[in-house]
């Protein structure tokens, strides 16, 4: 066991208390700065806040009394701290305090901060500057208006004057549409930190954005927090919460941290998945908590417009130590992954009463760039997750996601609309309390998937396990306690795999060219 | 927005109100249906829809039989006008069920039209309803309006299948041909044919809506560089399914507005002066049914461009 330096601001560190659990620490425990104790703390990811600038403290790790491990930590440096209510802003709760926030975030220097202290600030969109730290000090939420008038609009494309490039700024479902501008919003800015043991809260509910959601209305719904092309952003310690549609939606941005994050939507909300990364390079997710309406994390990288005309897939990404529930999917790939995800790993996590542990949502005309290759899980607890892996290449949520193009069992010809999936690999793995399906995978009988691996895996069933729909494709009837169903897979290597409790075949594999048992 | 021509607009107004809708041909009756509703849409005047609905009531039996039916692809444009009819009834008396019959017309028609014969089949299209580029605007915008409300998009790669064909088969000839009058014509109502049926597909199949943007602008700048000194002169149709075109992409956004609305303008204001002076309304039916679709456009074009939010700020309308 150690205790590891994760990342500091001038005013928090945080610390990684390694092979002591998944998120949560298998035994709570103690945290000394310098000598006195500091907090008790339960998680693997711990986040000090109330440090003070540019100062080296000692941190150590106490249990029972006994120091089991201790770390150097090193806060920031940092020049002046902006207050928002010395720019005026009320904080209140009825004031809009918009432009306050806006000015102090426009007016601070490099190596400062912009403090949001405790009190309830009424915004719509607040846009984010190079070199800027933004801290919600515990009890500041930065609480959004809902009304469609009071957002700006980012429009989807803006056609070069000579007509030969485009800019495009608004996003919707992986195509460059306009929307409304995010709650908080990031536009070609490079090193950002949003940080604190406050909240974003958007406000939202079903008698506002929610309200007819699949129907565009002036634009598409805002995000709560939106980047798109930006560099060095790390959010940090917050809570995101009611967000109108995806909470937190990185976009062709790169060196991205999401670090003790707390993630809330309601089970029932539309559409408000809880981070997507789109077209991004470098992304750590660390100690993040996610509970919400839809996926918790889903990994993107645009419909084919896009992809085609950029090829930026989502690559090096972590996911590490996060707890993810209530989702529809723990951690999806898809659906708009034109331009291809690659080298992801989920590590040291747990997963509770999502619909779905792993889900991979493709279909044919994602195209050719859609290349999924090295996507890896390992060393993951799931507890009542209705199928622990979905890899479905017939996904049927699109306007034309119910045609026989999309949905028909019999091979096509490879053309530049055909997507392909590589290699997939889970480890250490136990999924507890299932109820569908362990897996539930289907390739596509003209791109058949590689390699799919599981290692060290174990399913158990749920005493009474409901019954469901494994995978949103035409064919895939409801059903319950079914083992694992495989098809069009190249390679399929079964190292270990315990199936307990399932009713009819542990395995039922169909269109597999090779099957390594073991 | 173009300033209201009210003299225009008051003498299309006594004229297009006067016409025996049911004694035209099924062309000229399915332009004629659109531009009302579109000066519906444009200005608000209850008027137009009344009167094209009325005659869509008459023309239209109640199992959906189309009286004027020529078994033609000209019938396909009384079917997109028949869209027209529902949209404004949709958007403005929800509360009219009479659309049945409109709907079973619209149905009888689409199947008239994909059970047709085809040309230039390839290996993953059977081919397209025509050969004609100026048949595209009889034909796709009514097929891309009933696959994005009948049927589920099935057919969207159909269409835009048969836009390529047209593309690589018919385009070059008709391009090295303009500066003619019957060529200028075809190309226009292509442009015509390729924004409407952009204006009624589902958004998020953008890569569809990206190559019809991309056929647009390559037809109209073919015909900036050859056709264009021509339809101001001469008041002719093809400039103003031009105009309509130009003006319609600008609102879309497929155009940059203040690159292309300008001489499109100025080809509807030159064919609205000489209609007034030479009082066309009557005498040439298809002539002034364009104009009046590319004047009603023209109403709509600024609203549109500043996002119209007390609008909804559509974009496809």
């Amino acid at each position: 066991m150690e205790l590891k330096f994760v990342t500091a601001t001038s005013r928090s560190a945080v610390v990684e208390l390694t092979e002591s659990g998944k998120f949560y620490t298998e035994k709570p425990y103690e945290i000394y700065v310098d000598g006195s104790k500091y907090m008790d703390s339960e998680k693997v990811i711990t986040t000090l806040y109330g440090l003070k600038p540019d100062t080296l403290y000692k941190v150590s790790a106490v249990y029972d009394g006994q120091e089991i491990a201790a770390v150097d930590v090193q806060t920031k440096y940092e020049f002046v701290t902006l207050n928002v209510r010395e720019f005026g802003a009320y904080g209140d709760g009825v004031h809009d305090d918009t432009n306050a926030i806006q000015c102090a975030i426009m007016a601070c220097p490099k190596d400062s901060r912009v403090l949001v202290p405790e009190g309830v600030y009424k915004i719509s969109s607040i846009f984010l500057k190079d070199n800027l730290t933004l801290e919600l000090a515990k009890g500041a939420v930065l609480s959004a208006f809902t009304d469609r008038e009071k957002f700006p609009v980012l429009p989807g494309e803006i056609e070069s004057y000579d007509e030969t490039a485009q800019y495009n700024l608004g996003s919707w479902e992986g195509n460059p549409l306009d929307m409304f501008s995010a709650i908080v919003c990031g536009i070609n800015v490079e090193n950002v930190v949003i940080t604190g043991e406050g909240t974003i809260d958007g406000c939202t509910n079903f008698e506002n954005w929610w309200k007819n959601c699949k129907v565009r209305d002036t634009a598409w719904r805002p995000r709560l927090f939106f980047i798109n092309h930006c560099k060095n952003v790390m959010m940090h310690g917050i809570t995101v919460q009611n967000s109108p549609s995806w909470t937190i939606h990185p976009y062709f941005s790169e060196h991205l941290k999401f670090i003790d994050v707390k993630i809330k939507n309601p089970a029932n909300s539309h559409n408000t998945d809880g981070l997507d990364p789109e077209s991004c390079t470098d992304v750590l997710v660390l100690g993040t908590y996610i509970s919400v309406g839809d996926d918790c994390i889903a990994i993107k990288s645009g419909k084919i417009y896009m992809a085609e005309k950029y090829q930026v897939p989502t690559s090096n990404m972590i996911v590490r130590q996060c707890c993810m529930r209530d989702g529809h999917g723990a951690v999806t790939v898809g659906s708009e992954i034109a331009a291809g995800v690659k080298d992801v790993h989920i590590t040291d996590c747990i997963f509770m009463n999502t619909d779905r542990g792993l889900r991979v949502k493709t279909r044919r005309g994602r195209g050719q760039l859609s290349v999924l290759d090295d996507i890896s899980f390992e060393n993951i607890d799931m507890d009542n997750v209705m199928t622990p892996f979905v890899v479905n290449s017939f996904y049927f949520c699109d306007p034309d996601g119910k045609t026989e193009y999309v949905g028909t069992k019999k091979p096509l010809p490879v053309d530049r609309r055909t997507p392909s999936i590589k290699r997939l690999t889970f480890k250490d793995i136990k999924a507890t309390n299932c109820h569908v399906a362990g897996t539930y995978i289907y390739g596509l009988p003209e791109s058949k998937i590689e390699k799919l691996t599981f290692e060290n895996i174990s399913f158990s069933y749920a005493e009474n396990a409901k019954s469901g729909v494994a995978a949103m494709m035409l064919g895939c009837d409801e059903a319950s306690k079914q083992g694992l169903v495989v098809n069009n897979v190249k390679q399929l290597i079964l190292k270990n795999v315990k199936v307990t409790g399932c009713e009819g075949e542990p395995i039922v594999a169909g269109n597999v060219d090779e099957l390594i048992q073991e | 927005m173009k300033e209201r021509n009210i003299i225009l607009e008051g003498k299309l107004k006594s004229w297009l109100l006067s016409v025996d809708i049911e004694k035209l041909a099924a062309k000229q009756q399915g332009q004629l249906i659109l531009g009302l509703e579109k000066l519906y849409q444009a200005t608000g005047d209850a008027d137009y829809h009344t009167f094209a609905k009325k005659a869509v009531d008459n023309l239209v039996a109640e199992d959906g039989t189309y009286a004027k039916a020529e078994g033609s692809l000209s019938d396909n444009l009384f079917g997109n006008a028949l869209f027209a009819v529902r949209a404004m009834d949709t958007v403005y008396n929800p509360q009219d069920t009479a659309a049945e019959k409109t709907e079973k017309a619209i149905l009888k028609q689409e199947k008239v039209m994909t059970s047709g014969a085809r040309f230039d089949a390839t290996e993953t299209c059977a081919g397209t309803f025509s050969t004609k580029l100026s048949d595209a605007y009889l034909t796709q915008p009514f097929y891309m309006n009933y696959e994005t409300k009948f049927g589920g998009k099935e057919q969207y790669n159909d269409i835009i299948a048969q836009f390529n064909i047209l593309q690589e088969k018919a385009y070059p000839s008709v391009e090295n041909e303009l500066g003619n009058a019957a060529a200028d014509l075809e190309m226009a109502a292509y442009a015509a044919a390729a924004v409407d049926t952009m204006e009624v597909m589902e958004q998020p199949l953008y890569e569809i809506f990206d190559r019809l943007r991309q056929i647009l602008k390559q037809v109209v700048a073919a015909m900036n560089t050859k056709s264009l000194d021509t339809f101001a002169k001469e008041a002719r149709e093809a400039g103003l399914f031009y105009a309509y075109a130009v003006l319609k992409g600008c609102r879309m956004k497929a155009l940059i507005t203040e690159k292309y609305e300008k001489a499109a303008l100025d080809i509807l204001e030159a064919a609205e002066a000489k209609a007034q002076e030479d009082d066309v309304f009557g005498a040439d039916t298809a002539y002034t049914a364009v104009l009046v679709t590319a004047y009603a456009e023209s109403l709509r074009n600024r609203e549109y461009q500043d996002y119209g939010r007390t609008k909804g700020g559509a974009l496809w309308s």
